[in-house]
């Protein structure tokens, strides 16, 4: 698998994209299997500020470890792992960058559609991603 | 008027200004400032970026990034009647045209309808900025009247100024 490999999914009508090498599980939640807890669960929609479509798919979960943290997700779809081996990847534009947006790395663009390519370190390292990580766990106790 | 303001007049006469409309309003920006103008092409929204941006284009192997056309109506004190934040690719209601436009390094595309004309300064007639409707923001500034109708300038510093500006908001997927 090329260095470029990445697990795309769909969240709110955005397209989004992984590093493969921080996914360690998707699991198809319609197919009734029972699935075990892994880490805590974070609401990325809620994360990036996505306004809900008025559908709550979240069909799949998507269980990730960056570092040694395990952490998990949800998602309305996911696509096949993509190399984007045709595809421009364009930086994130610097006009638009701020301090919260660092966990958007740049973008991928097949002459469709622009797929978020998505940081995972930063994201463990986001204070947003956090303190969401820190309420989850304050949920559970 | 003073040597420098009577400077900045005369300099203004000589430069080309790109006159084109946004609804019912007319706009200038300086020529140079324009890098390109394209029929506008799909613009997908990102997520944690300033509310004032409609999304991102692709244009020259780069990510540009697009100002609502709302933000420019809404600085003249009208309010924009296409969809705001989105831009399905069938919508009629939303500006065509893409200008691509260029300050210290930066780009941004604006949305507008139609190119009016390209002019020399001198061939706007000065009003006076009290004869003008006052913009409800400082993204523009009265100028003057062409062909009648009146005129604004872009503040392109300004705008992106705005557009650096960060804030979470809820945004809205292209569909």
């Amino acid at each position: 698998m090329s260095e470029q490999a990445h697990l795309v999914f769909r969240l709110e009508g955005y397209i989004f994209a992984f590093e493969i090498q921080h996914v360690l599980k998707v699991h198809d939640l319609e197919t009734g299997t029972e699935v075990l807890d892994w880490g805590e669960e974070v609401d990325l929609a809620r994360f990036f500020g996505l306004e809900s479509q008025g559908k709550l798919n979240r069909l799949f979960r998507v269980d990730m470890l960056v570092g040694n943290q395990p952490w998990c997700f949800r998602a309305d779809a996911v696509e096949n792992i993509q190399d984007f081996g045709l595809a421009l990847i364009l930086p994130f534009p610097p006009l638009l960058r701020q301090r919260d947006n660092l966990t958007l790395k740049g973008f991928f663009f097949d002459g469709l559609r622009f797929i978020h390519q998505l940081d995972a370190a930063e994201l463990m390292v986001s204070r947003r991603f956090r303190a969401m990580r820190l309420q989850h766990d304050a949920g559970k106790n | 008027m003073t040597r420098a303001r009577t400077d900045a007049v005369a300099e203004e006469d000589r430069t080309s200004w790109l006159v084109f409309s946004l609804g019912p309003n007319q706009l200038a920006v300086e020529l140079g400032r324009v890098i390109a103008i394209q029929e506008g092409r799909d613009i997908f929204p990102v997520p944690l970026v300033s509310p004032r941006v409609l999304g991102v284009t692709y244009w020259r192997d780069q990510a540009l990034p697009v100002l609502k056309p709302e933000v420019l109506s809404q600085a003249l004190g009208q309010d924009f009647e296409g969809t705001p934040g989105r831009r399905p690719a069938a919508s009629s209601a939303e500006p065509q045209l893409l200008g691509v436009m260029e300050w210290e390094g930066d780009y941004l595309g604006i949305l507008f309808d139609r190119i009016e004309r390209v002019v020399r300064g001198a061939e706007i007639e000065e009003t006076g900025e009290d004869e003008l409707p006052t913009p409800r923001s400082d993204l523009v500034k009265p100028w003057g009247r062409y062909r009648r109708r009146a005129l604004y300038r872009l503040n392109l510093e300004r705008i992106l100024e705005q557009v650096r500006e960060g804030g979470l908001r809820r945004a809205q997927p292209s569909g």
